[in-house]
């Protein structure tokens, strides 16, 4: 059975970037999907809060077009799963509820495909572990704190997180792949969403708050999962600097992007120049700065190393002389209670 | 002075059961809802003020207030309800409420949504731009559209901007949905808007024959006063018709 993936508008123009580390993230995690033939729009925030069958029936639509690829679906855009797993909760529990939907439907939904968010995809289906295995890009110098936003974790009865205060899905991925989670207590409020558009105000408060908090709590960079938390902290950084007064420069990377260069993916692959606020340096200094620190472990190893070999030589060459000298030389360097303690049988 | 209404708290109760599978009768005002809620600062009613609003009936103040237009959806103060009720499905019905009745509601939000599901009805999928324009062309104001033209500038030089929109394959499909749903959504809106009339008008026509009966009263236990009173009869009787009075007033 195929992944079916539903990219949606967002991901389909203005957040392209998310869309194409999405997929090359998925390739390199060897995940076979296929794209939903002729997806349309889930109907977003707009559908529902003007008629809940219309908000349903777009969703479903969509749903029986992917049950042409898979019974598991895969949408990355927090605001379409949310209306695709609501849509497919009420349908799959309702019988006459489908039925009420295919009656605005061309051709009726009667399949039972399960909607996945990507972090939650990424857990239960390819697992932590694998990915910290083809980690290729030591990103342990990155900063950053994982901003969930309102719908991949809210409410827990759609999303089956355990947790919806603190969800730790995004976290535990960021910390396979190797990077520097901090932790802050903003994972999970609003950015403000679309209302940002007539009502302004609502967008540049929240907004400003979380990149406050996020350099607070030592980020160097804040790791979204959404395309709207995105447009909202990165294309408007300018504007909530000029509402708020402020100068904040701080980058807003997709989860795929920072999964993508971790695993091995070029920054080109992974389209940080889409990104508003340049994360470029930023990205290139910590793997940098990590490259630095590794070879100087290494070259500390290295001395460590021929250190010990000299001593070792040292030791051999005094061993038929004094045979109880070796140990003794080997232990003298560390002095410490427990090689003390090896030592004794 | 604000009148409570039993009749339309009950009516929109049970409207809120069918629909959101949620009774404001659970709530308890512990405020929780407001303590959390992100946008409740540009509320003209918080969130528990709301709820309390839709116990008593006031439905018409809730229908027209910012709040159930500012509200984000971000679900927070469902999530935090220690009562389990879905707040936000309760404002998201609102919402659907106000649309449906053609309600005037502030804060350019109805010009919002149409704007958007116009544009997606058209094309099946959301060409950003020409929902953008459609929206501040609807919202009259130059100010709010110059607030977001600087957008624009990072947008086209990242090529993140589709100026010219195409109709994908399902259009044709969706926009059908949209024209048939928010058909029978009016009617629905209509229908119960009759219902309510109906019962608006009988309870005026109930007030009235009780009114006119009163005043019957009145006047029999006017003659009656009027007769001497050696034969003692009913004097209880101007009493009950100044009740009566009270509650046809």
């Amino acid at each position: 059975m195929t992944l079916a993936y539903y990219p949606g508008c967002s991901l389909h123009k203005s957040s392209g970037e998310f869309d194409v580390a999405t997929r090359k993230m998925l390739a390199v995690l060897g995940v076979e999907y296929k794209e939903v033939p002729d997806w349309t729009c889930c109907g977003s925030s707009p559908a529902h809060m003007m008629d809940h069958l219309l908000a349903q029936a777009l969703a479903a639509r969509n749903l029986r077009q992917a049950a042409e690829v898979g019974d598991e679906l895969l949408v990355p855009c927090p605001s379409c799963y949310q209306r695709e797993k609501n849509a497919e909760m009420e349908i799959h529990k309702s019988d006459s509820f489908r039925a009420e939907v295919n009656e605005v439907l061309d051709s009726p939904y009667t399949g039972r495909v399960t909607v996945y968010a990507l972090p939650e995809f990424l857990t239960k289906f390819v697992g932590e572990e694998k990915i910290a295995g083809l980690v290729k890009t030591d990103l342990s110098q990155l900063k950053v704190v994982p901003y969930y936003g309102c719908l991949l974790g809210r409410p827990g009865e759609l999303t089956g997180e355990r947790d919806i205060e603190q969800p730790m899905m995004m976290d535990l991925l960021l910390q396979a792949a190797g990077v520097d989670v901090k932790w802050w207590n903003y994972k999970t409020e609003c950015c403000g969403a679309s209302v940002g558009m007539p009502k302004m105000e609502i967008q540049r408060r929240l907004s400003g708050k979380i990149i406050e908090q996020a350099l607070a709590a030592g980020a160097e960079a804040i790791v979204v999962c959404c395309p709207l938390c995105h447009v909202n902290l990165d294309l408007k950084q300018a504007q909530i600097n000029n509402f708020l007064g402020a100068d904040y420069k701080v980058p807003i990377l997709y989860l795929p992007q920072v999964l993508g260069l971790a695993l091995g993916l070029s920054a080109e692959d992974v389209m940080l120049n889409k990104n508003v606020v340049d994360p470029t340096l930023l990205v290139n200094t910590a793997i940098q700065e990590a490259g630095t620190i590794k070879a100087e472990e290494e070259r500390k190893a290295a001395e460590k190393a021929a250190k010990a070999a000299a001593r070792e030589a040292a030791a051999k060459e005094a061993a038929p002389a004094n045979p109880a000298a070796a140990p003794a030389t080997a232990t003298a360097g560390g002095g410490s209670e427990s090689a003390d303690a090896e030592a004794q049988p | 002075m604000i009148r409570y209404d039993a009749n339309q708290a009950a009516r929109y109760r049970d409207r809120l059961l069918a629909e959101v599978e949620a009774d404001v009768r659970d709530c308890y005002q512990c405020g929780n809802c407001s303590a959390g809620c992100p946008a409740a600062f540009t509320f003209d009613y918080q969130p528990n003020q709301v709820m309390r609003m839709l116990q008593v009936g006031l439905v018409d103040r809730v229908l027209d207030s910012t709040a159930v237009q500012l509200c984000v959806q971000c679900l927070t103060c469902t999530g935090r309800c220690p009562r389990d009720i879905d707040i936000a499905g309760i404002f998201e019905d609102l919402k659907a409420v106000a649309s449906a009745q053609g309600r005037d509601v502030p804060e350019h939000a109805k010009t919002f949504n149409e704007a958007f599901m116009n544009a997606v009805a058209r094309f099946g999928r959301l060409p950003e731009l020409y929902m953008m324009g459609m929206f501040y062309l609807g919202t009259m104001s130059p100010k709010m559209a110059m607030g977001d033209v600087g957008l624009a500038l990072p947008m086209v030089a990242r090529g993140k901007m589709g100026f010219i929109p195409r109709r994908s394959k399902g259009a044709a499909e969706v926009g059908r949905i949209y024209k048939k749903t928010m058909a029978a959504a009016k009617a629905r809106e209509k229908a119960m808007a009759e219902a309510a009339a109906r019962e608006k008008a009988m309870a005026e026509a109930a007030a009235r024959e009780a009114a006119s009966a009163a005043a019957v009263a009145a006047q029999a236990a006017k003659a009656s006063a009027a007769k001497p009173a050696a034969q003692g009869a009913e004097p209880a009787k101007p009493g009950e018709a100044a009740a009566s009075e009270v509650v046809a007033a």
